[in-house]
């Protein structure tokens, strides 16, 4: 860890492009889990119920590892979260949509979890070396996200092969498709070119048409703008926590 | 090992499970290393099932609890990620326990029902009721039947119903192809 991280108090936006990056990747695998598990109990169907949910607990789980990467105390992974002001937040905003209707939350899914293993490749590649644990955290989660783009890919070539569902993914790739861009920690320009024929080869094979995707590389330390549906997201997670700042869990 | 450390590591080998009672850490394979120094300090590493597993709060506390009740003089518990768990660390106790608790564990490409020892295993979900453990259908005694599962590509099972095992082989997983070609760390 650099010396930067460890010197940041839990609270304050962490700055190096290294703690950018690992703070944004979180943040995205915390909002997304977030926003997966807004289907439990409202899944079309029963095994998508289960699912969705577990994927949800993964991203969970995927975040609170990086969390704990960058505040090693647990209460302070806690208050990361649940303390944390809204503007000091980096999630992007294909993360932080709102997931109605559900085939919009199944195409992200999809475009999302396509791009993560690459992701954390990327970063360990770069910052592996200047953070404890983060190249072994890497090969954990590539393992668990193998199931991750297996479902999601399943399920858009099983809603393609019906014309009414390939009208419904049609739409949601052309609306979601700009909001790609802002995958961008740890995304190289190999990554971005492997996501773009990952994405390409599954969408001809189901006969839907390719996306012509913005390659967009940003620096993490650019993500200060939050969308206007995170403050539903933040409004969440500060609740439990804002009626009684001192309790203790 | 002295008597310290072999207590210590016998006391944190049995903590049981938050989720599955009576099972303890040890059996299901989640301790990886226990270091007790002379003057009793002891540095514990965990491997979780998976990274999201609601229950490792309260497992490292539990851990650290029975270290210092066997005593140890401070305790550090660490979760470790550079090798995933898998079901292959479950002890034969473990496997044992888990199939009286209705929770079977393949060994390699075959699995046996917990309830009738019946391989006629159809899967009806990858994940059931925990991100650990997919549902199946027992053909045989007609149970639904739980089964550990881990991050490792899912193997067919030897006693898959012929109707499954056909859709399975034939199935076409491009994200597994395209990932597997892509990403290496």
């Amino acid at each position: 860890m650099t010396e930067r991280v460890e010197q940041e108090s839990p609270l304050s936006p962490l700055t190096t492009p290294c703690a950018a990056a690992l703070l944004a990747l979180a943040d995205d695998e915390l909002v997304i889990g977030h926003r997966h598990s807004e289907w439990l109990g409202l899944s079309p169907f029963l095994e998508e119920d289960l699912t969705l949910s577990s994927i949800a607990q993964d991203e969970f789980g995927h975040a609170r590892a990086l969390y704990g990467l960058i505040w090693p105390d647990w209460a302070d992974r806690d208050a990361g979260v649940t303390r944390r002001p809204a503007s000091q937040w980096r999630s992007c905003a294909l993360t932080e949509l709102a997931g109605n209707p559900w085939e919009l939350s199944l195409v992200r899914h999809f475009l999302y979890d396509l791009a993560e293993p690459l992701r954390w490749t990327g970063l360990a590649e770069e910052f592996g070396d200047q953070v404890s644990g983060l190249t072994q955290l890497c090969t954990t989660v590539i393992a668990e996200e193998r199931f991750h783009a297996r479902h999601a890919t399943d399920l858009v070539m099983r809603l393609a092969q019906d014309e009414g569902g390939r009208h419904r993914l049609d739409a949601q790739f052309a609306a979601l498709a700009p909001l790609v861009s802002g995958l961008s920690p740890g995304m190289t320009e190999a990554g971005w070119s492997a996501y773009q024929q990952a994405v390409n080869r599954v969408l001809c094979e189901g006969g839907l048409p390719e996306l012509s995707l913005v390659p967009c590389l940003p620096n993490a330390e650019d993500r200060t703008v939050r969308s206007a549906a995170f403050a539903s997201i933040h409004a969440q997670l500060v609740e439990v926590a804002s009626f009684d700042p001192t309790a203790t869990w | 090992m002295n008597d310290l450390a072999s207590d210590v590591e016998a006391a944190i080998r049995s903590v049981s499970d938050p989720e599955l009672a009576g099972i303890s850490i040890g059996d299901l394979g989640l301790v990886r290393s226990v270091k007790v120094s002379a003057s009793g300090s002891a540095v514990i590493l965990l491997v979780p099932t998976f990274l999201g597993c609601p229950a490792l709060q309260v497992i490292r506390h539990d851990t650290e609890r029975a270290a210092l009740a066997a005593g140890a003089t401070e305790v550090e518990v660490r979760f470790e990620y550079g090798t995933p768990w898998t079901t292959d660390a479950v002890s034969e106790i473990g496997r044992q326990q888990l199939a009286a608790f209705g929770i079977a564990v393949a060994r390699g490409d075959q699995c046996a029902c917990p309830y009738c020892d019946s391989t006629l295993l159809l899967e009806l979900s990858p994940v059931g009721p925990a991100a650990c453990r997919s549902s199946f259908w027992c053909d045989a005694c007609r149970n639904i039947v739980e089964v550990f599962r881990d991050s490792r590509p899912k193997p067919i099972l030897l006693g898959t119903p012929h109707r499954k095992m056909k859709e399975t082989a034939t199935k076409k997983d491009l994200a597994s192809v395209l990932l597997d070609t892509h990403v290496h760390v």
